[in-house]
């Protein structure tokens, strides 16, 4: 299990060039997420400052932000204002539809996320926004619970090689 | 005279091969008769009836309307019909026995019918296997028409997406996520080699070749919405297409190369809509229904088929002369739909159970059959254009 963590951790240094890393921020722990243990969000230490991953779940075709995830983002701002670090904001989207609409909704999940952060003060530099569309599910599963799992954007940081 | 034709294929060794089963055939099948020269491969005499068999148009009849008689000569073989003893036609199938049979049933399904085959056409599709999060892999695949022949010609950890035939059938066009971000590429299918075509920031997805294989259409957000842009694949030069805030994307060529069609939501929910090169004027196409994505044309230019929503999730064809529709499947899971180029049959993803599957189905008639994955789920079935 780590070593894969630490495999995707190295394909992702390698293989995206267009992030720029920040060696200190380090993860401290990783915790299941809530509905889906498997899936682990990220805590770290971003000079002796505590910040965790974001997981932020949207209704049905929607790509609005609720006060309490507002509140849970500008925890994460504050965090990247001050030190420099780099975010990255995934969008994704439940099963149903066809697979390029999805990743274009998904891009609407990451770039909502992104439009309230910058209005926190994040530079749009620091951001870099993946869609997935429907093709990383969270979990599998054709139930509405599945469903509301899987409409989600995922905001993390970019941790450094050490 | 009412056939319900059942074919199964043998179990393959592969896992991510496909098994065949045809559940419904036309009710008024074509009674032929094939005399095969007994020295002829295995191969090709079980793929050969295999093939009658699920055209669901013909039939082995032992009182035929037709009769070919298939025996060597030369270095390939050659196909007679009975009642027209001098006229023969030699195929060498390149090699493959498989491909071999396929060709001579296209060739009978056009002599008798005047019906296109199809069966000379490969599918390219990506095969999702591993069902836990962190334990996934995706492998983009190539089949002959009816899962044999398979080869692998890509494979990830991360997701693959949207392979395009170029219309030659040399190269696919596909987006791959191996970088954590889409990018998107073409490879080619003799030596592997592939090429990055687009990698910026976003959404680099949904490639379409244009009919004479030079241009690529594809979607970006490099103005901060997905939007369609055209790529020249020589000179690299790349130009936008669609404009404005709304989504579009999903382009498909007309086969003359004069159009472009795609998914919108400029009105408010997804609907398809017509881009012309001449006048770069945009209309709309389809009105009936809330919810119409994924467009792909018949080489026509005449049938459309597209995913939509109307209470229940399915597959249509949208004739645009007639501006009529008909639903291919609806059983609530069916996506990614492709009209063959030919425009007789479409080919869909379906979930039965917690599989997704292939699923063939006659435009006007109702023959269908399924292309089950052994494991996974399949996913982004492709027709070739040659």
């Amino acid at each position: 299990m780590k070593n894969l963590f630490v495999v995707g951790l190295t394909l992702l240094l390698v293989g995206c060039s267009h992030y720029q890393t920040e060696d200190k921020v380090a993860i401290t722990s990783t915790k299941p997420l809530a509905g889906a243990s498997h899936f682990k969000m990220k805590q770290y230490q971003v000079d002796g400052q505590s910040v965790e991953d974001n997981m932020i779940f949207f209704g049905l075709d929607k790509n609005t932000l609720s006060t309490s995830d507002k509140q849970e983002l500008d925890n994460i701002a504050k965090a990247v204002k001050i030190k420099g670090v780099q975010l990255r904001i995934e969008g994704h989207t439940d099963e149903r539809g066809s697979a390029e609409y999805n990743v274009a909704l998904g891009w609407r999940r990451a770039q909502a996320v992104a439009a309230y952060l910058q209005s926190q003060g994040v530079a749009k530099s620091q951001m870099w926004l993946v869609s997935y569309g429907k093709e990383k599910p969270i979990v599998y599963g054709h139930s509405e619970t599945a469903w509301k799992l899987n409409r989600r954007s995922y905001i993390s940081l970019v941790t450094g090689a050490s | 005279m009412l056939k319900i034709l059942l074919v199964c294929l043998m179990p393959f060794s592969f896992a991510n091969q496909l098994k065949l089963t045809l559940t419904q055939a036309q009710r008024t099948a074509w009674p032929v008769q094939v005399i095969l020269d007994e020295t002829m491969p295995i191969g090709f005499i079980s793929t050969i009836k295999k093939d009658i068999a699920l055209s669901g148009v013909m039939v082995e009849s032992d009182h035929p309307k037709v009769t070919y008689q298939i025996t060597r000569c030369d270095q390939s073989v050659c196909v007679m019909r009975k009642d027209r003893p001098g006229a023969r036609m030699a195929f060498t199938g390149h090699g493959s026995e498989v491909m071999l049979a396929h060709q001579i049933m296209d060739y009978m399904m056009k002599d008798t019918l005047n019906v296109p085959g199809w069966f000379h056409n490969r599918l390219a599709y990506v095969t999702v296997s591993g069902n836990n999060y962190n334990n996934r892999s995706y492998q983009l695949e190539v089949s002959d028409i009816t899962g044999h022949e398979t080869h692998t010609v890509f494979k990830s950890l991360e997701p693959i997406m949207s392979p395009a035939w170029s219309p030659d059938g040399g190269r696919l066009a596909y987006v791959s996520f191996e970088s954590q971000q889409p990018s998107l590429w073409w490879q080619d299918l003799k030596s592997g080699q592939r090429t990055k075509i687009s990698e910026k920031p976003g959404i680099n997805g949904a490639p379409a070749w244009s009919p004479d294989g030079k241009k690529l259409a594809y979607v970006m957000t490099v103005s901060g919405h997905p939007k369609i842009y055209m790529v020249d694949l020589h000179t690299q030069e790349s130009q936008q297409i669609t404009f404005g805030r709304s989504i579009d994307t999903e382009p498909t060529w007309d086969h003359k190369g004069s159009a472009i069609y795609f998914t919108s939501n400029r009105s408010g929910s997804p609907q398809i809509y017509r881009f012309n090169f001449s006048d770069k004027q945009i209309s709309r196409v389809t009105y009936e229904g809330p919810y119409h994505v994924r467009p792909t044309i018949s080489k026509n230019n005449r049938l459309l088929t597209l995913t939509k929503l109307d209470g229940r999730w399915g597959v249509m064809v949208h004739d645009l002369a007639k501006e009529a529709s008909r639903v291919l499947s609806a059983s609530g899971t069916e996506d990614q739909p492709m009209i063959h180029p030919e425009g007789s049959f479409a080919v869909y993803t379906k979930r039965f159970g917690s599989h997704t599957m292939l699923e063939i189905a006659h435009v006007t008639e109702s023959i269908r059959y399924r292309l089950p994955a052994e494991s996974g789920t399949v996913r982004f079935p492709t027709w070739s254009q040659t």
